[in-house]
């Protein structure tokens, strides 16, 4: 009986509800598209599909295991992904960076301190410490030459000015000058729109 | 046609049968950008109740924070303008158990404890400290007996109870619509 009712729901939703689902995300006028990337291992940086590892404490040296995406100049992204923490003893790990690559370097980087609390790195916390364990979803608006906005779990929680120039976004796991691993993190629902 | 009219009928007969939390009713309010969720009739056996948000119908739900039962309202402020919230809250069953064994390290404590549960959903560590209110520390996959927890230099002492956890019938799901900016 359940099972007939199961799939007689199934039948008679199908005849009134659409079947395509997108995220919702900021203002209309959005392009899903998917950009190319290329994978970055350094030092004791592992990847493994969307899991990324860093396995190592080292304190120095460029360790990373980052996806590295597709350099834009003009027009606003939009980035969304959910990262949970699968295991930290590590601290000061960026979990996501929106980079200029002919500026400075790393415009935006979020990254997580022990215990959860993110933060972005030079500037101040972005968010309280998420319980270990959860899913958190992450969302960049990047509208080039005006400004870069953070949603974590939806809610605004950074803005910040942002120059014309080159940039692309990397995410996964990366040791910040003042951090160390290790760190397992595991992302999900990788997403990213343009207008 | 026919087979269709004997699912409606069937769906008809079946409301209100099963899914839904008898009297279990959560209702969404907006204010400028801001969601307050407000619920009621929620289980009395709960040891958490946790919130979900999704941006899809039918999409990922991720849990913006484990409730004490008591609780009755959320705020999830500042939300992306133009963007429909979808909300559920789901009472969690969790009896309390013995405290892990705790071995203090660096930064972080090493927790260990044993899997005396059958079919759980997960483990809820709870983190007890002295004249505060209990609160879930990690939420962690079934089967775990081991965890280790890192710590901000600012953290008290606490004990730490590993409290497997069942999901219940969640609320009907509501949502809000946040205008464009």
């Amino acid at each position: 009986m359940k099972i007939l009712r199961t799939l007689c729901t199934a039948v008679v939703l199908g005849l009134v509800a659409p079947t395509a689902a997108h995220a919702q995300v900021e203002p209309g006028g959005w392009t899903s598209y998917s950009p190319s990337f290329t994978e970055q291992e350094r030092g004791c940086g592992q990847i493994d599909g969307l899991t990324f590892r860093l396995t190592c404490s080292t304190s120095s040296g460029d360790q990373r295991a980052e996806r590295r995406y597709a350099t834009y100049s003009s027009g606003t992204r939009q980035f969304e992904g959910s990262f949970r923490i699968t295991s930290m003893t590590g601290s000061r790990i960026s979990l996501k960076q929106t980079f200029n690559e002919s500026g400075s370097g790393p415009y935006f980087m979020l990254a997580v301190e022990n215990g959860g609390r993110l933060y972005r790195v030079g500037g101040d916390t972005i968010a309280g410490g998420a319980t270990v364990g959860t899913t958190v979803r992450v969302n960049t608006v990047h509208q080039v030459g005006s400004q870069h906005r953070t949603y974590i779990n939806g809610s605004l929680k950074h803005t910040m000015s942002s120059p014309g120039g080159s940039f692309y976004d990397k995410f996964g796991s990366y040791r910040t000058d003042s951090g160390a691993g290790p760190i397992q993190v595991q992302w999900s629902g990788v997403q990213f729109w343009r207008k | 046609m026919r087979i269709l009219f004997v699912c409606l009928l069937l769906l008809l007969a079946g409301c209100g049968s099963s899914g839904q939390q008898p009297g279990f009713q959560l209702q969404a309010s907006l204010v400028a950008d801001d969601v307050t969720l407000r619920w009621s009739g929620a289980p009395a056996d709960a040891a958490y109740l946790m919130v979900e948000y999704a941006t899809e119908e039918n999409g990922e739900y991720t849990i913006l924070g484990f409730l004490p039962p008591d609780r009755r309202e959320f705020q999830h402020p500042d939300l992306m303008p133009a963007t429909t919230f979808y909300y559920r809250v789901t009472p969690l069953t969790a009896p309390p158990g013995e405290p892990a064994v705790a071995r203090p390290r660096a930064n972080e404590i090493q927790l260990t404890w044993a899997d005396t549960s059958a079919d759980e959903d997960g483990y809820l560590l709870e983190r007890r400290r002295t004249g505060q209110p209990a609160e879930v520390a990690a939420y962690l996959d079934p089967n775990t007996t081991s965890f280790n927890l890192p710590l901000l230099p600012t953290d008290k002492p606490a004990t730490y109870y590993p409290r497997p956890f069942r999901r219940g019938t969640p609320s009907p799901v509501t949502h809000e619509t946040i205008p464009p900016a």
